[in-house]
């Protein structure tokens, strides 16, 4: 199923997933030469997630500051997008996630609802209400009850069984929620000032740590839970910081050596007079087959990392725009990466005249398998 | 008049007294100090000055910036010299090119040890905090505080000093990226978008001086700098502030900030629920889409002539569309014709019903059998449903709510000047209201314990 190897910056080498055709059109918003998806959002892509391994097709859905989510059917063999739907929401979508048998799509927008999309009928009805923009979005498969969870900024977390106008739970935040991750049965929530909460949810949201101080010095930007090596169930979590730092914090932590930061998407040029740059973290992702991740950063480049080996396995070119999301397949054969504006730099530097572009990089289970283990 | 060189650093002693010129409508400085990337044009006073006078491309600084917007991301180092080495397959990126690229400068140099801190580096974790020297912590803000800058980190966040044993410095708060770009949408179509720049120079403003103020911290922030390291419980903002940045900011928004944060009853107006998408069911934004009145529409244009055609190259204007002529995969409006897809309204001096960006023509009839090209619909044919179609939730009237604010570029221009002067004024108490007793702890060498001013000091006694 797989070439060789792909040398990372080989021009030609794309022999992946997605065969011997390189991607048309390199370029230099194309510095990998990976597959563009065709018609890209017309605006920054907040979100990306890829549908679950029940569907025997592979289905992409991605949310954009336009107000829109979108769904594009991959081509496992070809790398070819296909644009299959969109629904729209009343304000940008800041994210995206699939129900566990691949049928319905969930979206969180600023318009303070989240929807559920039933791709059969393609029909979308809201099914949750907050007070304020809802930032994340998660679904929860648990084998007693299904819910969704939706962390907004206005400082509640909050489940829903679809039904019901009301929430099955509502819990009180103590600062607005800028990030969460679900991996049943465990949920973990970052917020703004530095706090995380974890919760878990065999019976309901429960919560196990609240208001956890977390080892990173600046903003929270985006967080990801990790299986332990055994796939069992989730271990920790990566949390990624507007500060060019992750940090892996297991949970619970065997020792606290366990636990660790490490410097990402920074710039090298630091001297002596001048400061190196340092960017965001924009998101995190971890490969469903090996666990090791990959982090998408402000400064354009994604790379990806062997938390257990403590290495970097790649880094990527540069976009001409910062990576705002991430995501792989089931399988772990798809890296999907999206290159838009960050508002990083706030609004002088939007630039919408600028594409958006997402690509999709057939040679994950390659180029993400840790080196130094034999498999 | 001269504009005062310190007053941009944020550095001014003299405050409202200084003889020279402290421009309003930035910040206290600004992003200056940030260096040449793309910050000297965040905060500055200087360029949203003249942007309020409807000149916006004629600015030399921005329209630099413009030219390369994207200057902030380059890496020096960068993909140059990466073909070279890929083929090992241990070259990683950018780092030193070593064969196996432990992660740069950070397993490698501290690995179980968290220790991150420039001028701490030589301390474990295991160090008590007692046992750190007060001008080392004070060294190790300072050493923050200048990478915070230096390296361009995203101003508005809170910190932390010694990350795993401490809370923040009560006074910076976290906003995020996504929230002031949310910000910056909503007020767009709000048509207060100088409004939010205001708000948002004025917010860049506090973090930078609040910054300089732990560079160089007063006898009694140095105290509460030392406290908060070390773990103790402070409350409130140590730099005087009694209003939120985050509520400063999130003022532009309807209903002020106090909504968007959960205090209000907002919720009430959840109808809708389970509704089909089509209908508009959330209260966001009071209705703006979808309803907006002809006759607005064409004062509108009216006013578009005052700002020229700066502003449709200006933060929010789009050139035509970018050629992707009637494939309307996503329902893209196949008229090219117009000249903008303006994301937040157009320029569009032909007085043509601009298609903004959430004003195209919706996605309708979608087909579910797969296959077939074109399946969104590439006409504007509004309110057409298909097999699985739903109606038009977004007619074109939509983009008028967008073109409205176009006005807004080239008329106001005085919203930039109120917010930031506001803060300035609530970081030192005036040397005239102090009681003695509070002079006479302000000017002792430590405090007394049980005589702490609660207020700040005032600008006199700082240094």
């Amino acid at each position: 199923m797989f070439g060789p190897s792909a040398g990372f910056g080989g021009a030609t080498s794309n022999t992946g997933l997605f065969g011997q055709t390189t991607a048309a059109g390199g370029g230099t918003h194309n510095p990998m030469k990976d597959f563009e998806v065709t018609s890209p959002p017309d605006d920054s892509i907040s979100s990306l997630a890829f549908s679950p391994g029940t569907l025997p097709m592979t289905f992409l859905i991605g949310g954009s500051w336009d107000n829109n989510v979108r769904c594009w059917e991959v081509n496992q063999n070809t790398g070819a997008t296909v644009p299959k739907a969109q629904q729209t929401h009343q304000g940008p979508v800041l994210d995206v996630c699939w129900n566990d048998d691949g049928t319905k799509v969930f979206s969180a927008s600023c318009d303070k609802t989240a929807k559920m999309w039933d791709l059969n009928s393609n029909q979308a009805i809201q099914v949750a209400q907050h007070d304020a923009p809802i930032k994340t979005v998660h679904y929860i498969k648990s084998p007693n009850y299904s819910c969704i969870m939706t962390g907004s900024w206005d400082r509640t977390l909050k489940f829903w069984d679809t039904r019901s106008p009301n929430p099955m739970a509502n819990i009180q935040l103590s600062e607005r929620c800028f990030c969460a991750d679900v991996v049943y049965p465990s949920a973990v929530v970052g917020l703004a000032g530095k706090k995380i909460n974890l919760y878990r949810l065999e019976s309901g949201p429960q919560e196990v740590k609240v208001n956890q101080d977390s080892p990173l010095k600046f903003q929270h930007r985006c967080v990801a839970i990790f299986q332990d090596t055994k796939k069992t169930g989730p271990a920790g979590y990566a949390l990624g910081s507007i500060e060019g730092r992750c940090a892996i914090q297991f949970e619970p932590a065997a020792t606290p050596k366990d636990n660790f930061t490490f410097k990402c998407h920074r710039s090298n040029g630091a001297s002596s007079y001048s400061y190196q740059d340092i960017f965001a973290v924009n998101a995190i992702a971890f490969h469903p087959e090996h666990g090791t991740l990959a982090t998408a950063g402000s400064n354009g480049k994604f790379s990806f990392w062997d938390k257990d080996a403590r290495t970097k396995l790649k880094t990527s070119e540069e976009m001409e725009n910062p990576i705002t999301a991430c995501a792989f397949d089931a399988k772990g054969n798809i890296f999907a990466y999206a290159v838009s504006y960050d508002w990083s730099k706030g609004h002088e530097f939007y630039n919408p005249q600028k594409k958006n572009y997402i690509f999709l990089r057939g040679n994950a289970m390659e180029e993400l398998r840790p080196r130094n283990r034999k498999r | 008049m001269v504009v005062c060189k310190y007053y941009m650093k944020g550095d001014c002693k003299f405050g409202n007294q200084c003889r020279f010129e402290h421009p309003r409508g930035g910040s206290g400085g600004g992003y200056s100090g940030y260096g040449g990337g793309g910050y000297q044009s965040y905060g500055g006073g200087g360029s949203y000055g003249s942007r309020g006078s409807g000149n916006y491309g004629n600015n030399g600084q921005q329209q630099s910036n413009y030219k390369n917007p994207y200057v902030y991301h380059k890496d020096t180092s960068g993909g140059r010299n990466y073909d070279g080495r890929g083929q090992g397959g241990g070259g990683g990126g950018g780092g030193g090119g070593t064969k196996k690229v432990v992660f740069r400068d950070s397993f490698g140099s501290f690995g179980g040890n968290q220790n991150q801190f420039g001028a701490l580096s030589n301390l474990s974790d295991q160090t008590p905090n007692d046992d750190i020297k007060e001008q080392d912590i004070l060294d190790a803000i300072k050493h923050d505080i200048d990478e915070w800058e230096g390296s361009k980190i995203w101003p508005l966040s809170s910190y932390r000093p010694n990350k795993s044993r401490c809370g923040c410095v009560p006074g910076f708060e976290d906003i995020s990226p996504d929230e002031v770009r949310f910000l910056a949408y909503t007020a767009e179509k709000e048509n207060k978008f100088d409004q939010h720049k205001a708000s948002f120079a004025s917010v860049l403003g506090i973090y930078k001086r609040q910054r300089d103020m732990l560079r160089k911290p007063s006898t009694d922030m140095k105290a509460q700098l030392i406290n908060v390291f070390r773990g103790g419980q402070t409350s409130g903002s140590i730099f005087g502030n009694t209003e939120s940045t985050v509520q400063i900011l999130y003022s532009t928004l309807p209903g002020g900030s106090s909504q968007a944060l959960g205090a209000s009853t907002f919720g009430s107006t959840s109808t809708g629920f389970g509704s089909k998408s089509s209908s508009n069911s959330s209260g966001f934004g009071g209705g703006t889409f979808g309803n907006t009145q002809p006759g607005n529409l064409g004062g509108t244009f009216g006013t578009q002539g005052q700002s020229g055609g700066g502003a449709s190259a200006g933060l929010f204007g789009k050139p035509a569309s970018t050629g992707a002529t009637g494939t309307g995969l996503f329902g893209k409006p196949a008229s090219t014709g117009t000249t903008g897809t303006g994301l937040f309204g157009k320029p569009a001096s032909d007085g043509t019903t601009g298609t903004g960006l959430f004003g195209k023509p919706v996605a309708v009839g979608i087909n579910d059998s797969g296959g077939s090209s074109g399946m969104f619909g590439s006409g504007g044919s509004t309110g057409q449903t298909g097999l699985f179609g739903k109606p038009a939730a977004f007619g074109s009237s939509q983009s008028s709510s967008f073109g409205m604010t176009q006005g807004d570029f080239g008329s106001s221009s005085s919203g930039g000047a109120g917010a930031s002067s506001r803060s300035q004024g609530s970081t030192y108490t005036p040397l005239s209201e102090l009681t003695p007793e509070e002079k006479e702890q302000f000017e002792a060498t430590s405090f007394t314990l049980g005589k702490v001013p609660s207020r700040p000091p005032p600008m006199e006694l700082c240094r």
